[in-house]
Order: C-alpha cells, then structure tokens, then sequence
C-alpha cells in the first residue's frame, strides 16, 4: 500500500500522487479500479429551439397586424418596412444565439451586419434617400463590420491580454471616426476633409501607446493594481 | 399532505415541506442542492438485479417517487409512478446539478461502480435520516434478490408492505408551534479564498479512518464525534485565515451542523427534519489553541441542542411560509427572491459544514456483505469544502467535497488526524 512521505496518509493503490499535497507516488503498483470512473454527467441544456421558436412567434404578431393595418387603411404607404426590418434586427440580435447550438460569434456578427444593412436599406427605400444609404450608411456599417470581425478574429486566434484588446478597439474606434468623418464630408461637400476625426484620434494615440507600454511591463501592472484598487 | 393514494385516477400530489422549499429556488444550472449516499458491497453490483431491486424499493417510498412540478404560486412533488426511475454507470461528478425534465423526472439518481451502490438525492426530497433508510432499504432488497435472507428492521423497510402515512407527513408543520421565533442575530461569517473549479467539476477527497480510535480520542477530550470533528475543521478554516490574516474582517469562523429534529420531535418522516447550529469563534478576540475551539463548540451546542430552541428556529420559518402575502407572490417572484436570499443570507453566516450522519447499524446477516457506507455533501454555491461523516462497524468515512484547486483544509485537518496517531487512507476522484 502507497503512503504519501510528505502527509503521511495512506494512499489508495490506484492514486499516481497524493491529492493533498500533489507528491507523486513513488511505488510502482499494478493497475487497479480508480474510487470513480472518468465519465462525468453532462447537464442538459435549456430546451433553447422551443424556447427561440415561442420567441420568434411572438415576434410575429405584431408584424402580421402592423402589415394588415398598412393594407388596410393606408395602401400604397408602406411604412411596414419600418416594423419589419426592426424585428429582423431584434430577431438576429436576441433570439438568433439562442436558436443555435454552438456560439458563433463571426456568423452571428456577418448577419447583424446584413440585417442592419437591410433595415437601413428598407428606411432609404421608405423615405427615397438612396444617396445617404449609399454614402454614408452603407460604408459605415462595412466599417464597423469588418472591424468587429477582425477583432473577433484577433481576440479568438491570439488571445491577447486584456490592455492590448482594449488598445485594439481603440484603434478600431479611431477608424471608425476617420471613417465617419470622411463620408459625411463627401456626402456634404463631396470632398473629403476630414475634422473632428482628427481631434478624437489624436486624444486616443497616447492612450493606446500608454496601454501598449504597460502591457509589456508586468511590474508596473502590479504597482498600480496595488495603488489603483478598490 | 398525500392527496388520494388509493385512487389511480388523480396523479397524486403534495406540498414541499418547509425545508424543501428552497432548492428548486436556488437550482441553477451549475448548481443543486444535492447529496450522496454510498454502500460498497464485498462483491461486484448486478446493474440487472439492481434495477428490479429499485423498481421494487421506490414503490414502498411515495415521497421519493415523484417529479417536480410548477404551480403559480409554489413548486409541488407530483406522483411519478408511470416513469421508471433507470440505475446508471456511476460518473466522476457527484451531486452534479439536477434539472426536473432529466432522469425520467425523478428528483434521486442510483448508480452503480464496481462493488458500490450510491444514490444521488436532490435535498427537496428528504434529509441524510430519510435518505439512508432508503439506501438500506434498497440494498436489503438487492442482496434478497441476490438469494441472501434479510430480514426488515434496523432501518430497513419491508418494501411489500403499504406506506405509512406518518412517514411522508410534514413534520416542521406539525411541531413548529413556539411562541419565540428565530435565532439570535448571527454575524458575518469569513469565507475563505480559493480557485473555482469547471463548471462540471467536482473535488471529492476522501478519508477512511477508524471509527474506534476517533470515539476514543473524543472521549479523552470528554466530547461527541461530532464536536470533536467539527474542533477540527474549525481548526483548519482557523490555520487557513491565520494565511489570509486572522484580523481581517470578517473575523468569525463558524461552522454549520445539521440537526436531525427526529431526536427531539417524535417524527417517523422519510422527508426533511433537520435543522442546524452555527457554533464558531470570533479571531478579532485573539489567538485559538484547539482545545478552546472545541469547549466554544461544545458550550454553543449543549445550550442550544433542545427541544425548545430548535423549535423557535423552526418555527420562524413556518411563519414565513405561512404569511399570506408570501404566499400569493407568484412563483417566478418568490424565486427570485428565494435565490438571492440563499445564494447571500444563506451563506451569510457560516464558513463551511459539517454534517454528521452518525453510526449506520444493518441486520447482523447484513453485516459481512457489506464493506462501507458513505456520505457526500453537494459542493457549496461559495468556494470552501463541506464535510460530511458517516460510520459503519469501525469504519468512519469522512468526504470533503468543494468546486474548488486548492487541498489546504483537507490537508490540515488529516494531518491533524495523523499527528493524533490516528492512520487515514486517503481516496479522491481527482486526477
Ligand atoms: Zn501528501
């Protein structure tokens, strides 16, 4: 019988090392039937695809009477767009990562996309404003979209520390201002000059160089978390 | 209350007793109020037999035999007959969180591994006492099917015989009836620190010891079992601030023990009759030696331990369930509320539990087919081990079970043990 040398409890046969102090067992014993089996019981999960379904029926009657009142009483107005385009986004925000299995987030992120895309198309479609959908709200949205996704994508792929994803969204903020910026000037003047843009960035670059800095220095991490916490 | 027993056509149902009705409030998907109880055989379980034996054994147990349901204003346990309640493999994760739809609907869990027979019992269901009678009575019937002849009594039931009624009454409601409610005010509590686990993952360390040899060494310090175990766990919470600063507030220590009521109430129920203690000490007054820790548990415990301060710390809560205004709260809202109050009142006021089921005593024709019984607490919802006792013949099996990496509490309290004189074989489900 194995004894552990540092606790002095007897061990069971089938024990590599001491579970109270980790001490590996130093004799070599015959294999033999472990206290428990390695099978663990998996908890089964919510009923989500009842629960999605109920949702997105629930979702649907204020849809089916918004677009029966639009025939009714005002044809040929249709501002059901509105409703629709707004529980397509409502839908694909909430109840979509409910109805799948696995999370998805790089999916999930493509088809918000697409919804707000087509939302916002719906609205320009609704009110004749094709020319703001296509300069400002189309470039926008791929913007923001590929940022998110690349993110994602780093987040995922890299695992980088807390400091350097906040110094990652940073950038990804100053983007999507330069972006911003510039659109609304092309759609206005039709030039590109950029202004307060300029500003935001230029407050957010020694930030993220700050960030970038003490995500290398562990020990000044440590002497701020001991400043610093509440 | 057992409503139309006889008659086939109405499922019948019943109300959670007073104790029961936490745990369906509290059940999470990561957490459950949960425990176990164990019997290894001297020989390798028949999964087959063990089957007909629990078909045979849950018929004679309607409290056991239910499924939870959902009213609007309170859950009720609602007769399951027409399921079948399946023996499984044993798994690695004891007491593993409970969801009402799994499992057929049955709120127990019987598995079977090599020479063991263990159940997992959801606590809405019955306390250690009601348990453990199910346990002997399940196994008798096994080792009958098995060929072997034994005869009923010593905790055993005769499984053709009709239940009782007494034996699935509320008992909280029969006896809460002081006219003092509640317990003194108690303080705040120190938890200590640790690593959480997984999800899924529970750490189960195990130690086996003679029960001869503790009797003895609590005689010699004129205490209980129970007191003198309780001493040391105390002692280890109390080495294990002494780490994280013995004056840091919280600077209470305390420890839970459960109190079976059928000792101080006439009770024959199979479902929940307990009730606990909060026995400590307070570091902010200075320095603990051991044998301090256990004259302050051994002074909380005999001024407490009677008939008429148990029953005003039942009957508060009696009370409470019986407000109307409580009462027609809609579930989803007592539910929410009932959580919270557990998962921070609940917790409040102790460190950690010991919970002592005592000596298990069988048929002498039982004795030489059966090795051991064992006793697992489901881990606790905050970050610190939980032990649980039980004793058959000269073994005494204590089992820590928490959600947490670190071993520093088991190691100190065994190797308190050990440097007593006392030998433990130690077995875990840890890699
Ligand atoms: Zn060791």
């Amino acid at each position: 019988m194995p004894y552990c040398v540092k606790c002095g409890v007897e061990l069971d046969n089938s024990a590599k090392k001491c579970v109270l102090c980790n001490t590996k067992v130093m004799m070599e014993l015959p294999d033999e039937i472990p206290p428990y089996p390695k099978e663990k019981l998996e908890i089964s999960q919510l009923n989500r695809g009842y629960f999605s379904i109920l949702l997105t029926m629930i979702l649907l009657v204020p849809n089916l009477a918004c677009l029966v009142i639009n025939l009714i009483y005002t044809p040929g107005v249709y501002w059901m767009y509105y409703v629709f385009g707004g529980s397509l986004l409502l839908w694909m925000i909430f109840i979509f990562p409910m109805a799948i299995k696995k999370k998805r987030p790089l999916l999930h992120i493509f088809l918000l996309f697409l919804s707000a895309t087509l939302y916002l198309l719906l609205i320009a479609l609704a009110l004749s404003g094709m020319r703001w959908f296509l300069l400002i709200a189309l470039p926008i949205c791929i913007t923001v979209m590929s940022l998110l996704y690349l993110i994602i994508l780093i987040v995922i792929k890299k695992k980088p520390g807390k400091l350097k994803t906040v110094s990652i969204s940073l950038i990804a903020v100053i983007i999507i201002c330069l972006v911003t910026d510039g659109v609304i000037d092309y759609y206005i003047y039709s030039d590109i000059q950029l202004s307060w843009s300029y500003i935001v960035a230029a407050s957010i670059i020694p930030v993220i160089i700050g960030l970038v800095l003490l995500a290398g220095n562990k020990k000044l991490q440590n002497e701020l978390i001991k400043k610093l916490h509440i | 209350m057992l409503r139309k027993i006889e008659e086939k056509k109405y499922r019948h149902w019943f109300k959670l007793d007073n104790a029961a009705k936490i745990y369906p409030a509290a059940n999470t998907r990561r957490w459950s109020g949960m425990f176990r109880l164990s019997v290894t055989l001297n020989e390798k379980i028949d999964p087959v037999i063990l089957q007909e034996a629990l078909v045979a054994t849950i018929k004679r147990f309607p409290s056991f035999n239910i499924r939870m349901g959902k009213g609007i204003f309170w859950y009720y346990f609602e007769s399951n007959i027409r399921k079948r309640l399946q023996v499984k493999p044993d798994i690695n994760n004891p007491c593993a969180p409970i969801r009402w739809k799994d499992n057929n609907g049955f709120l127990l869990r019987v598995f079977y591994y090599d020479k063991r027979i263990a159940i997992d019992f959801f606590h809405s269901l019955t306390d250690g006492t009601g348990a453990m009678v199910f346990l002997k009575t399940l196994t008798a019937r096994y080792l009958t099917l098995k060929g072997y002849e034994i005869p009923t009594g010593e905790g055993i039931l005769d499984v053709e015989e009709k239940p009782d009624k007494e034996e699935y009454e509320d008992s909280f409601v029969k006896y809460a009836n002081s006219r003092q409610r509640g317990r003194p005010k108690e303080p705040k509590a120190y938890h200590m620190k640790g690593t959480g686990l997984d999800d899924l993952d529970i750490s189960i360390i195990t130690g086996i010891v003679s029960l001869e040899k503790i009797k003895q060494l609590a005689k010699e310090h004129h205490a209980t079992i129970t007191e003198y175990l309780a001493a040391i766990l105390l002692y280890s919470f109390y080495k294990q601030k002494e780490k994280e600063g013995l004056y840091k507030k919280p600077t209470r220590i305390a420890v839970s023990i459960p109190v079976n009521l059928r000792n101080y109430f006439k009770s024959n129920t199979k479902r929940n009759f307990s009730t606990f203690l909060n026995p400590g000490i307070d570091t902010i007054l200075g320095e603990y030696t051991m044998e301090e820790m256990l004259r302050q548990i051994q002074y909380f415990m005999k001024a407490n331990l009677n008939d008429k301060v148990l029953n005003a710390m039942m009957t508060q809560n009696v009370i409470l369930e019986r407000n109307l205004f409580i009462r027609i709260v809609p579930l989803f809202i007592k539910n929410f509320i009932m959580s919270l109050a557990h998962d921070t009142i609940g917790y409040r006021p102790i460190t950690t539990v010991i919970s002592n089921i005592g000596i298990v005593t069988v048929p002498p024709e039982m004795k030489e087919l059966v090795n051991r019984f064992e006793f697992i607490l489901g881990p606790a919802k905050i970050r610190t081990p939980y032990l649980a006792v039980v004793s058959y013949e000269d073994t005494l099996v204590l089992n820590f079970t928490s959600k947490i990496q670190e071993t520093d509490i088991e190691r100190t309290f065994f190797t308190y043990l050990i440097k007593q004189g006392i030998p433990v074989k130690i077995e875990s489900n840890r890699e």
